[in-house]
């Protein structure tokens, strides 16, 4: 394991406690990301056309007209 | 009756008709004219799919423009789509001129009539371009604008590239999965460093200087990867850990490339397998939102890099050209797309889709999206639409 986590230390010297989650609330978030995954087929989403925030692709950019809902634009985050 | 008249592309629910082309709905006992009057006719198909595609979509706030400072980048991922285009850093420079491209960015956005401008930086990696950007930033302009860079931030961090990140209102993070995954897939142009280490590194660097809530990472899954839930727990603690919120924490599957496709066992593009309306046409054919490179040449999207002009040519001509180039789209000129019901939840897939893009009916995903649920699509829409909900 090589990634870099934050160590007491740190959060304490750069006062992050705040804005990192418990570990507590990382498990929620990541059952919740799962589920979210498990509703999808593996690189496609919902099939009841609520939401085409395509998984599988990276240009599905604009408004869910269905919706009224911007989706996420994969290629800016916007 | 004249509902034998109503084109395929109309749906009908439990309160009324919805029109999947121009997302207009009426009451199920609505008149023939008032049917005509919103396009829901066969003999106005053409027509309103035309005004459909050249009309700037629907309440998007903002116009987006991606900018392409360069191909320079250190990378060089299994999976990139423009590969073929990438430079070793310091052999992509940019020539533009910055009062040339905001001139043609804003006179360009203001055909749109749009309020605020995403410029979107991506590359390459934009990161190796710092002068540059913060040229374009600190540039006078006329619009609102925001702005947002996409990054493998796969080397250490310098100062300088902090402070461009500091002036991103969003910036796009790509990470491919735990260490293990994204490894396997984001090659260093050098190896002289393990990239997963100095991405969270970086990360870390980030959340030190409150940047993490800008953070979305955008992951580029492998079909394997997404099967591997111990990997995939792994991936989503970490990125949590370092301060990326749930909501911006995105598992994506790879994207098909041309030089790559992926096909399933009925020899069908995986991507025609998605059960995703897409419910936009593909970028190329999106006026709203324009690419411009680093040669300050006007492209229609990022994938096929379509060139419809350069920013030393007047916006309205570029325009005009965009307009033209809808009726070279495949799906248009495709006769069993012209019959097909779920042609507005397809709109002929994306360029990068090649095969698909360029013979739609061929690579047809008819099937999976008449398995969408209509009834829900009408229902929602009339929810949304006509009672004003915002659920």
């Amino acid at each position: 394991m090589t990634a870099a986590f934050f160590t007491k230390d740190e959060i304490a010297e750069y006062d992050l406690s705040e804005r990192l989650p418990t570990n507590e609330q990382v498990n929620i978030s990541v059952s919740k990301l799962l589920d979210k995954l498990d509703k999808q087929i593996y690189n496609s989403v919902n099939v009841d056309g609520t939401n085409t925030n395509d998984v599988g692709s990276l240009c599905n950019c604009g408004i869910n007209p269905a919706s009224g809902q911007p989706l996420t634009c994969q290629i800016d985050g916007s | 009756m004249f509902h034998n008249q109503i084109h395929p592309y109309v749906y009908e629910g439990v309160e009324g008709h919805l029109n999947i082309v121009n997302w207009k709905f009426l009451p199920l006992n609505s008149t023939k004219e008032e049917y005509r009057s919103l396009g829901f006719l066969i003999d106005q198909r053409e027509k309103v799919i035309k005004s459909r595609l050249e009309a700037f979509p629907y309440d998007v706030p903002h116009a987006l423009v991606t900018i392409i400072p360069g191909w320079d980048c250190n990378l060089r991922c299994t999976h990139c789509v423009v590969i073929d285009k990438l430079k070793k850093p310091g052999q992509s420079k940019n020539l533009v001129r910055i009062p040339d491209l905001i001139a043609f960015i804003e006179g360009y956005m203001d055909l749109t009539s749009k309020s605020m401008i995403t410029l979107a930086f991506v590359g390459g990696e934009p990161l190796l371009y710092c002068d540059f950007i913060n040229e374009v930033i600190s540039h006078p302009k006329q619009f609102n604008f925001r702005y947002n860079l996409t990054t493998n931030l796969s080397q250490p961090l310098t100062d300088e590239q902090l402070d461009v990140l500091k002036l991103m209102d969003t910036f796009t993070v790509s990470v491919d999965g735990s260490e293990i995954q994204h490894n396997k897939q984001r090659l260093p142009l050098y190896k002289t460093s393990n990239v997963y280490l100095d991405l969270t590194n970086n990360l870390k660097t980030l959340a030190i200087n409150g940047l993490n809530e800008k953070v979305t990472v955008q992951s580029a899954l492998s079909v394997e990867n997404l099967k591997n839930r111990d990997e995939l727990k792994k991936f989503c603690a970490t990125m949590l850990r370092l301060g990326i919120s749930e909501d911006k924490l995105l598992l994506q599957g790879q994207h098909n490339t041309p030089r790559k496709p992926t096909y399933d066992s009925n020899n069908k593009l995986t991507d025609n397998n998605s059960k995703t309306p897409k419910t936009v046409s593909c970028c190329r054919h999106r006026s709203n939102s324009i690419v411009i490179d680093h040669e300050g040449d006007v492209c229609s999207d990022y994938y096929s890099m379509h060139k419809l002009g350069t920013i030393h040519e007047s916006p309205s001509k570029i325009y005009d050209l965009y307009l033209k180039d809808i009726d070279n789209m495949p799906v248009l000129n495709d006769e069993k797309c012209a019959k097909c019901d779920v042609l507005a939840l397809c709109w002929g897939g994306c360029t990068n889709n090649f095969d698909e893009y360029r013979k739609p009916s061929e690579n047809c995903n008819q099937t999976h999206l008449q398995s969408i649920n209509k009834d829900r699509l009408v229902n929602q829409s009339y929810n949304n639409k006509i009672k004003g909900s915002t659920s």
